[in-house]
């Protein structure tokens, strides 16, 4: 073990002290800013207006926003979408811990503390009229349809085209111009 | 220390404190500039032109992390009626409690020397340190300056992590995340009558006012305890054994925590009095006076924000105040106060940088300034200082680690912190994780990492002073205790709802500081002497099911030796077993929970034997009753086992029995937009 007495130390502590804490401000950026859910949140809801369900899709009173799993958002989506109306159904936000409750929404983000089995909840919505959208990593190669993601401090979306097609939803050429890729 | 380094440690203050102020400055003007976008109503396109600036959330997943990991809720605090951070540690794989009617203590696989104050353990509360700076205290019971109330998940990590972490990351770090304001979104109060005349009461406050996220919340408690019968003092000169009105624990803790941005600005401060009913340290049985006092405070300002190229920044810079009063009665005429005060003030810096998509880089450096760190011991009628001691120390540290994905399979995460400590030089320590994931459920995982530990004031220069003889001899040179170890996991996700894990770990624990009798003075001193090399095994089966259902089930096995003897060490269990069980009784709104903790029996320190146990706690949780209400009553020790756990060197008594049966109720109104 190396010894080092405190006569050596003393002297670089407090330009380093000012090395460490100077990039915090140096590099603060300027424009519209949003905490990374919040604006999730806003995307998410968003994406319903370049989006046709089928008629009979939206059954239930209201219009169903699931988030599966651990729940990212806090009380973000809520807040957000308190009062819209999309399809002519009041928004209602579900928390579901289980995907066989997911069937019934008609968006479902899937929180990446599923990641574990992704492919396996993916398979199970599959066929059914739920958009998916979700911001882990390979979230639309592994069969999702929206996968969120920040780039340059920005935030993206890719889209799986082909999966939105099998589910019978409808997106707007719009939102595919939006969209950083399109798998279809 | 002499004047010059006082005045230099200023100079540094007034150099943070004016980057701290001129953050806050600088990310006004930025506000300023722009007005605050609806994000309801925006498009997509204005949306797509929004700065990301707290990217700092994301949920871990606990398969990639280079460790075995386990995560405790909120969700799971409230149904299985935890108390305290020591109730739900104790569920926990691998851990094991101790509780000498003052504070409480946690083993870790297999090492928990009695009357070692959780030191090898890190505790942190939102990534601040709460280890003290005179005796490295983990505070786990009613000391732990946050309600549990207030936690929104307990993340226990376990394995050397010195290499991220620095001193005190032996066997592991809990870290304490507690709740932000949207998860309280209200108010909400809390009441609750338990047995040996308990009461805790608590307010907690969260919302939203003009962008800042407030939290409030504050929480008094008081126990009047038991009349506990201690056969060791079984005489009719001391109350036939009987230490009357002496188990008394009252404490208060308050919590403010403000969000802005990618700012949090987070204050706590705990007071807690503990009566003294063991006599320890030789003082009077059944004296009323006896008690322990500890006070924490803190002050912590975060902030995080994405830069630009994706790098993500995180900086932090804290005040601690720490305080400890023992009022130690010795006679009628002579008590005996034991002294401590300390106090730090510190930085963090952090860079993560994801490069080339294959690259997780962080960087980080630390510097910390222990502004005061005083010990004093003397009787209250003499001007004799048995122990007086006055320090300031430093210390500093660069960190650096890569996560390192070589395929979609196959990971690399190497890490190596530097620290740096003005009185005991330099330490090193490396830690290297290979995460191998063949196919999607299976997840393998071997680490390996050292740790260190280095010595406390208290260890160091609890001394003799000046007036008088405390017993102690100090040790100035003392040296860091060491820690190697080798882990392997294996991680199983067996369909949607089941996940089995599995490890195998050797620990090799080199220098340890252990309190020791000096051959010539006869006083007692810390000293380098220990070797102790821990082997075992774990394995845990989870489940969980949409409907609420879920359940635990753990075995740990540990071989351990104490080195120098070549047996076991005291206060080993060889096997720990737990089961934790949550059943949903009507859908959503009524739950039972139990817990059932089996211990095998632990080595005294007088070499005798605290017998094997097995302890179960059950829980009825009602939600939503009334749509603002829940509901618990708790069963702990529902069998009312007696059972002991071996005490310390302190004490008289070579093992302390605990709490037998015992209850609890518990009510909590929610009043807010979302109930």
């Amino acid at each position: 073990m190396l010894q080092v007495g405190p006569a050596s130390i003393q002297g670089g502590w407090s330009k380093l002290a000012v090395l460490l804490f100077l990039p915090i401000f140096a590099l603060q950026a300027a424009g519209q800013r949003a905490s990374e859910y919040q604006l999730k949140a806003a995307f998410v809801y968003n994406f319903t207006k370049f989006i046709d369900w089928p008629g009979e899709s939206v059954r239930s009173l209201t219009f169903q926003i699931c988030v599966l799993g651990q729940n990212p958002f806090g009380s973000e989506l809520t807040q957000l979408t308190d009062g819209k109306v999309i399809e002519g159904h009041p928004v209602q936000v579900l928390i579901v811990t289980n995907y066989h409750l997911a069937r019934s929404c008609q968006v479902v983000f899937i929180s990446a503390s599923e990641n574990a089995h992704m492919k396996e909840i993916l398979s199970a919505l599959r066929g059914r009229s739920v958009l998916t959208v979700g911001d882990s990593q390979g979230f639309v190669d592994a069969g999702g349809m929206i996968e969120l993601l920040v780039e340059d401090e920005r935030m993206r979306f890719e889209v799986n085209l082909h999966a939105a097609n099998e589910a019978r939803l409808k997106i707007s050429a719009k939102l595919l111009s939006l969209a950083k890729a399109v798998l279809s | 220390m002499p004047g010059p380094v006082k005045r230099r440690l200023t100079v540094h203050h007034k150099l943070l404190l004016a980057a701290a102020v001129f953050l806050m400055v600088g990310d006004t003007l930025c506000l300023a500039q722009s007005p605050a976008i609806d994000l309801g109503e925006a498009s997509l396109e204005e949306l797509m032109n929004v700065q990301v600036y707290s990217a700092s959330k994301h949920i871990q997943n606990a398969s990639d992390a280079p460790s075995s990991v386990t995560v405790i809720s909120a969700d799971e605090i409230q149904k299985h009626g935890f108390r305290t951070l020591a109730d739900i540690l104790g569920a926990v794989r691998g851990f094991y409690l101790g509780y000498d009617r003052s504070y409480r203590f946690a083993g870790v696989r297999g090492f928990g020397p009695p009357g070692d104050f959780n030191t090898r353990v890190l505790l942190l509360v939102d990534g601040h340190r709460i280890n003290d700076n005179i005796y490295d205290q983990a505070m786990l019971g009613t000391e732990f300056p946050v309600d549990v109330d207030v936690i929104d998940r307990v993340e226990v990590v376990r394995g050397p992590s010195s290499s991220l972490y620095g001193s005190n990351a032996f066997f592991g770090v809990i870290n304490v995340i507690t709740k932000r304001a949207r998860d309280i979104d209200g108010w909400e109060f809390s009441f609750e009558p338990a047995s040996f005349e308990t009461y805790k009461g608590r307010a907690t406050y969260g919302g939203t006012t003009k962008g800042v996220e407030m939290l409030f919340s504050g929480t008094f408690y008081n126990s009047a305890g038991q009349n506990l019968y201690f056969p060791e003092f079984d005489t009719p000169l001391t109350n036939d054994g009987i230490a009357r009105k002496l188990d008394y624990d009252r404490y208060h803790d308050t919590l403010f925590k403000l969000a802005y941005r990618g700012f949090t600005l987070q204050g706590v401060e705990t007071w807690r009095n503990k009566g003294l009913p063991t006599a320890s340290y030789g003082t009077e049985f059944n004296d009323f006076r006896a008690r322990n006092a500890d006070q924490h405070q803190f002050l912590d300002l975060s902030y995080s924000s994405t830069l630009h190229n994706s790098w993500q920044m995180t900086a932090r810079t804290y005040y601690d105040r720490y305080a400890y009063d023992g009022i130690w009665p010795y006679s009628a005429a002579q008590t005996n106060i034991d002294y401590a005060r300390g106090q730090r003030w510190g930085g963090e810096l952090q860079f993560r940088h994801r490069l080339l998509r294959k690259h997780d880089l962080t960087v980080g450096s630390e510097l910390r300034y222990n502004l005061q760190q005083d010990q004093k011991n003397y009787d209250t009628n003499s001007p004799a200082l048995y122990v007086d001691d006055h320090r300031t120390t430093r210390m500093g540290a660069s960190f650096v680690q890569d996560e390192f994905s070589i395929s979609s399979q196959l990971k690399l995460n190497i890490g190596i912190r530097f620290d740096l400590y003005q009185r005991y030089g330099a330490s090193t320590n490396p830690r290297a994780g290979l995460i191998y994931q063949p196919w999607g459920k299976t997840t393998f995982k071997l680490l390996y990492g050292t740790a260190f530990r280095s010595p406390n004031v208290y260890e160091a220069y609890y001394g003799t002073g000046s007036g008088g003889n405390s017993g102690f001899s100090l040790n100035p040179d003392l040296r860091p205790e060491t820690m190697r170890s080798i882990e392997a996991v294996c991680e199983q996700q067996l369909g949607p709802h089941v996940r089995l894990s599995g490890a195998v770990f050797w620990n090799y624990l080199r220098d340890l500081i252990s309190l020791q009798q000096d051959e010539s003075s006869e006083l007692l001193i810390f000293r380098n002497v220990d070797k102790v090399q821990a082997a075992g095994s774990e394995l845990e089966l989870s489940t969980q099911f949409a409907n609420g259902l879920a359940g635990n089930i753990s075995y740990s096995y540990t071989a351990a030796k104490d080195q120098r003897s070549r047996q076991l060490p005291v206060n080993s269990p060889q096997h720990l077993g737990k089961l934790n069980v949550t059943v949903p009784l009507l859908s959503r709104r009524l739950f039972a929970s139990g817990d059932a903790q089996y211990e095998s029996s632990r080595k005294t320190l007088q070499g005798n034997e605290a017998g094997a146990h097995a302890l179960f706690n059950v829980t009825l949780l009602g939600r939503a009753i009334n749509k603002r209400l829940d509901l618990s009553t708790s069963i702990y020790n529902l069998l009312d086992r007696t059972y002991f756990t071996p005490g310390s060197g302190d004490l008289t008594q070579d093992s302390l029995e605990q709490d037998g049966r015992s209850f609890r109720i518990k009510l909590t109104w929610h009043w807010g937009a979302r109930h």
